[in-house]
């Protein structure tokens, strides 16, 4: 074994945090690229691709075990570099027009197949290295593993903090190469000093490498189906604004062919308004409003069925949820609305907003989330208008596991509660075929009627249909004869058709906008009567209520339909139909796959003969599993908590990783102590206890000031985060203490569980929701729990 | 010498056969699928399925996808565009009721399939792509195959094309999220007018559009992928 002196133990400490930071600013980062090339879904790919290369370094180590130890010296920074070096080339290779997939392509095209699993194994190698030196160092100094363990959480915990800045200040081309110097950095510094012609090689070299990629860094394309992409193609477009942020990359596109008239009435004669349009990772957010913002004058948004309450009732205060760039915002003032409430979260879009109605007033914008401003708003609004829901006409399903609070059922009952007594909440989806979307929308709005002892659901619903579009008004009080005229009229003057209207009134449903035959209307008049449950029981796709507990609206699919839907992607019928829950599905088979491959296959090879054999299993495995389905369910809680989605994200994992980081490095105290046994036990209790109380605590305390939040937040995460971060360095302690060869592999089963237990933990979520989850993560601790009485005998 | 002729017919006859048995396969999978994929699904109009006969699909997809250009689906044509699904050109085509005197005016060449396959059926199409690229090609693509009576122009399709209006049928290949007054206002009394609604890479509807004096009313269509599914709902 070689000597390592105090300094270089002090340098190696330094150098696997920022290796540990590197790996975890590069997968932050990464997400962020493919959600800007691809779509949002790939983030968990890249969860499960990261922990694929621990995992697998994990594997490496124990067949090499011997000489990477006997090489640690040299091995350490010379992995560090190559991590640095592979960083930005990986992502310059996958964005190679030769290997990019697409996935819009995967269920139409089977090379496309082949090239997101080449993809898998590109994005795979810097982690791989990264892993292979903390693994390294773990087993090297297996008997100071709590100070190691400490400096890799803490590490990685500065890691998400160093993401957000990179994403903040440096445009996504060159954004790997930021996070590679970390690795670098730690290279350089654990650079043994006794071999200075190395040295230097290695220096002069890396550098020059990275210099290069400094100045030509990836190119990044986004999908030729994205609507950048599409726009871009358009004569003339041009970005005429770029800006990175931690929520995505805004561009502002302009094109004297980008019109604006989303579903606008055949009845509207005036001219389609020319916009600029906003791009969040390179998908539609919005078109800017032509300023100078004029008061009086009509919004193109008055000629969808969008406007409907503003002509049957005077609107006195109104909340327009989720504003965007303030389209309907300016349809409300167009109306004379005296008090308008809005909010919009992308601090960007935040910023355009904000903007445009500077001069009025009448106009508070707040940057946060909708159920934020819900909870803090006092008012009793008249008006409470969501945007339109879904894509238009159909969508790809692309974003079917993105939570959305706003619309489950908790939503509706607070928005409910701060209707003034004529008070309306107005909902608008586009049509889909088939039906999902206002069948889901009229399913939450009747269960929200029953919760409030409504009992004649007709009298409050008011509904109707445009070629394109539906709107659901549900008023707290019931709607009375003369709105209902005012509805006819509107639906008159607009070549709209009413679609639900109290039970008395006969309707010609099809007047302007006819359907091919009555199944829908039939649907929509089954889900106001007393029977909706045959119906939601029965359609082909989900259309039940979301709540928080599974709010993910844009989940139609029912597990028991996938092998279905996955026979019939031979006969092309779907290409494009729900695949965001199928991409997961397909990630989740592949990532099992491969990690089994890439992890345990090498490791089957080489005898395991071990007296722990039984306990290694378990206790790794479980640990594995259930960190990440806690890591889940927490960034879910406080992304809802703290109403902004990345930094709740960064700022969850920080202070996860930050305390399960000092729980390690106080673990090396407690190793002799029994309590060590039952520390899983511990565990398991207080998640059991979080299961009831953390989702009270946090919907009780939303509306305390953003400083006492963060302390709660702290608290909350901290208590658990300080045990979580304690049984790995425990185990690998004891395995150490024990001259055990099992360590790689109590390594290699962790990854293993880690990796497929990110996508797991979706999918759990999705069928189950996350109280469920987090019952199962207390589970598997207390499985843990209980496998040290192998141990212990 | 006379060994050497021996061979080069040998050659020609190879080559000639192999071109022609390429030719057979393609011919043979337009007529399968005219029949599994079009006529099964209830296309009866004679001219809309003689069009689709005559019109070689494989010549409007690239070099790569040539072999599955008779799939049951839609294929990429580049630039996020695709060209639509056999069955769904076969649709619009027959939804139009075009007979051999109308002229008709496509929003979105696209590959130039559709409007080669207007072309069989009508005395005149007018078409008109927004993206230069793919508009080039098509009208070069037309040009070699001899469809002489498609005029293309590269423009912005919500304008229309005056000039020739009014039209018996509009239809328009690319999704679109309104549906412009220009074209309405090109479209013949009782002419009729097909869009599909939705983004253009999961074309789940079409919207037929009819105007009667100055009348319009729509209509949406069965959304073609999912009619068995959709409508075996019992209420």
């Amino acid at each position: 074994m070689e000597h390592v002196n105090p300094t270089s133990s002090i340098r190696n400490h330094v150098a696997i945090g920022l290796i540990s930071a590197c790996i975890i600013a590069f997968q932050l980062i990464l997400m962020q690229i493919l959600s800007y090339v691809q779509w949002y879904h790939f983030a968990y790919m890249i969860i499960s691709i990261a922990l694929l290369g621990f995992g697998a370094a994990g594997t490496f180590l124990t067949i090499f075990q011997k000489k990477l130890k006997q090489n640690y010296v040299t091995l350490f920074p010379f992995l560090l570099i190559v991590t640095a070096i592979l960083i930005p080339m990986v992502v310059g290779i996958a964005n190679s027009k030769a290997v990019r997939f697409d996935s819009l392509l995967i269920f139409q095209d089977s090379r496309h197949i082949g090239k997101l699993i080449l993809t898998y194994f590109i994005f795979f190698l810097p982690f791989f290295t990264g892993a292979l030196s903390i693994g390294m160092s773990f087993s090297k100094f297996a008997d100071q593993i709590g100070k190691i363990y400490f400096s890799n959480l803490i590490g990685s915990g500065i890691g998400g903090i160093v993401a957000l800045l990179f994403m903040q200040s440096i445009i996504p081309e060159q954004q790997p190469f930021a996070v590679a110097i970390l690795a670098f950095l730690g290279g350089i510094i654990s650079l043994p000093g006794n071999k200075k012609t190395l040295f230097r090689i290695t220096l002069s070299l890396s550098t020059l490498i990275l210099v290069v990629f400094y100045f030509y860094p990836p190119q990044l394309t986004p999908s030729e189906y994205k609507d950048i992409t599409r726009t871009m193609l358009l004569p003339e477009a041009k970005v005429e604004y770029a800006k990175s942020t931690p929520n995505g990359f805004v561009q502002i596109v302009s094109s004297p062919v980008l019109r604006y008239a989303p579903g606008v009435s055949l009845a509207y004669q005036g001219p389609y308004p020319i916009r600029k349009v906003v791009f969040n990772n390179g998908n539609w957010m919005g078109s800017l409003l032509q300023q100078p913002i004029k008061q009086n004058e009509t919004s193109i948004l008055d000629y969808t069925p969008q406007a409907l309450p503003y002509h049957i009732e005077k609107i006195e205060n109104a909340l327009i949820i989720d504003a965007g760039t303030g389209e309907n915002v300016l349809l409300a003032l167009s109306h004379q609305v005296p008090h308008i409430i809005t909010n919009e979260s992308h601090p960007e879009i935040f910023n355009i907003l904000n903007r445009s109605f500077a001069g009025f007033p009448q106009v508070q914008p707040h940057q946060t989330l909708s159920r934020t401003l819900l909870t803090l708003n006092t008012h009793h609004l008249d008006l409470i208008e969501l945007p339109v829901i879904g894509s238009f006409f159909g969508n790809s399903g692309l974003n079917a596991v993105e939570p959305r609070y706003e619309l489950t059922i908790e939503a509706m009952q607070e928005m409910w509660n701060k209707l003034s007594e004529k008070g309306m909440i107005s909902l608008s989806c586009w049509m889909d075929y088939p039906v999902r979307n206002a069948y889901r929308l009229l399913s939450t709005i009747c269960l929200l009627l029953d919760e409030n002892n409504i009992t004649r659901p007709r009298e409050h619903v008011v509904a109707i249909r445009s070629w394109g579009a539906v709107t659901f008004l549900v008023k707290k009080s019931p709607f009375n004869l003369d709105e209902i005229d005012k509805v006819h009229q509107f639906c008159d003057n607009r070549m709209f058709d009413p679609l639900v209207l109290p039970e008395e009134q006969k309707i010609d449903r099809n007047k302007f906008n006819m359907l091919q035959d009555t199944v829908f209307f039939i649907h929509i008049d089954q889900l106001l009567s007393p029977d909706k449950k045959v119906l939601i029981h029965q359609y082909p796709y989900r259309i039940h209520p979301t709540t928080d507990n599974r709010p993910f609206f844009f989940q139609f699919i029912r597990f028991k339909q996938i092998p279905q839907l996955i026979s019939s992607i031979s006969e092309k019928n779907f290409p494009f139909l729900d695949i965001g829950y199928l991409l997961i599905i397909l990630t989740f088979i592949q990532i099992i796959l491969i990690a089994a491959i890439i992890i345990l296959l090498p490791l089957s090879f080489k005898p395991w003969k071990s007296k722990h054999k039984k306990w290694v299993i378990v206790y790794f495995s479980g640990l594995g599993l259930a960190y990440m389905f806690l890591e889940m369910v927490f960034i879910q809680q406080f992304t809802f908590y703290f109403g902004e989605p990345t930094y709740a994200t960064s700022a969850t994992l920080s202070i996860l990783l930050f305390t399960s980081g000092l729980g390690s490095y106080y673990s090396s105290t407690c190793r002799k102590n029994k309590i060590r046994l039952v520390l899983p036990l511990i565990i398991a209790a207080i998640l059991i206890v979080y299961a009831f109380i953390l989702s009270p605590i946090l919907s009780a305390t939303i509306g305390v000031a953003l400083p006492f939040k963060i302390v709660i937040a702290i608290v909350l995460l901290g208590t658990p985060g300080f045990f979580l971060g304690m049984p790995f360095p425990i185990g690998i302690d004891y395995l150490a203490e024990k001259k055990s060869d099992d360590i790689p592999w109590a390594w290699a089963l962790n990854g293993y569980f880690s990796v497929i237990s990110t996508v797991l933990a979706i999918i759990i979520s999705v069928e189950a929701g996350y109280f469920v989850l987090l019952l199962m993560a207390a589970l598997t601790y207390a499985l843990v729990s209980i496998s040290n009485a192998w141990i212990k005998a | 010498m006379k060994k050497l002729s021996v061979l080069l017919i040998i050659l020609l006859d190879v080559g000639f056969f192999s071109s022609l048995s390429g030719q057979d396969k393609f011919e043979t999978n337009r007529k399968e699928m005219i029949k599994k994929q079009i006529q099964a699904r209830g296309i009866t109009d004679k001219n809309t399925l003689k069009a689709m006969e005559e019109v070689p699909r494989h010549l409007f997809v690239s070099e790569e996808y040539r072999d599955r250009a008779y799939d049951d689906g839609p294929l990429p044509i580049g630039y996020g565009q695709t060209i639509s699904q056999p069955y769904i050109v076969a649709y619009m085509t027959e939804l139009l009721h075009v007979v051999p005197d109308d002229v008709v005016l496509e929003i979105g060449t696209g590959s130039g399939y559709q409007a080669a396959v207007l072309s069989r059926i009508v005395k005149k199409v007018y078409t008109i792509e927004i993206i230069e690229e793919l508009g080039l090609a098509a009208k070069e693509k037309l040009a070699a195959l001899n469809y002489d009576n498609v005029e293309v122009k590269i423009g912005d399709g919500y304008y229309g094309w005056e000039e020739h209006a009014p039209y018996d049928g509009i239809i328009v290949t690319a999704a679109s999220e309104y549906i412009p007054p220009p074209l309405i206002q090109q479209l013949k009394d009782k002419g009729r007018m097909i869009i599909p609604v939705g983004s253009s890479f999961s074309v789940q509807n079409l919207m037929l559009v009819e105007k009667t004096g100055d009348k319009i009313r729509t209509k949406s269509l069965i959304p073609v992928r999912f009619v068995p599914l959709t409508r075996n709902i019992k209420p």
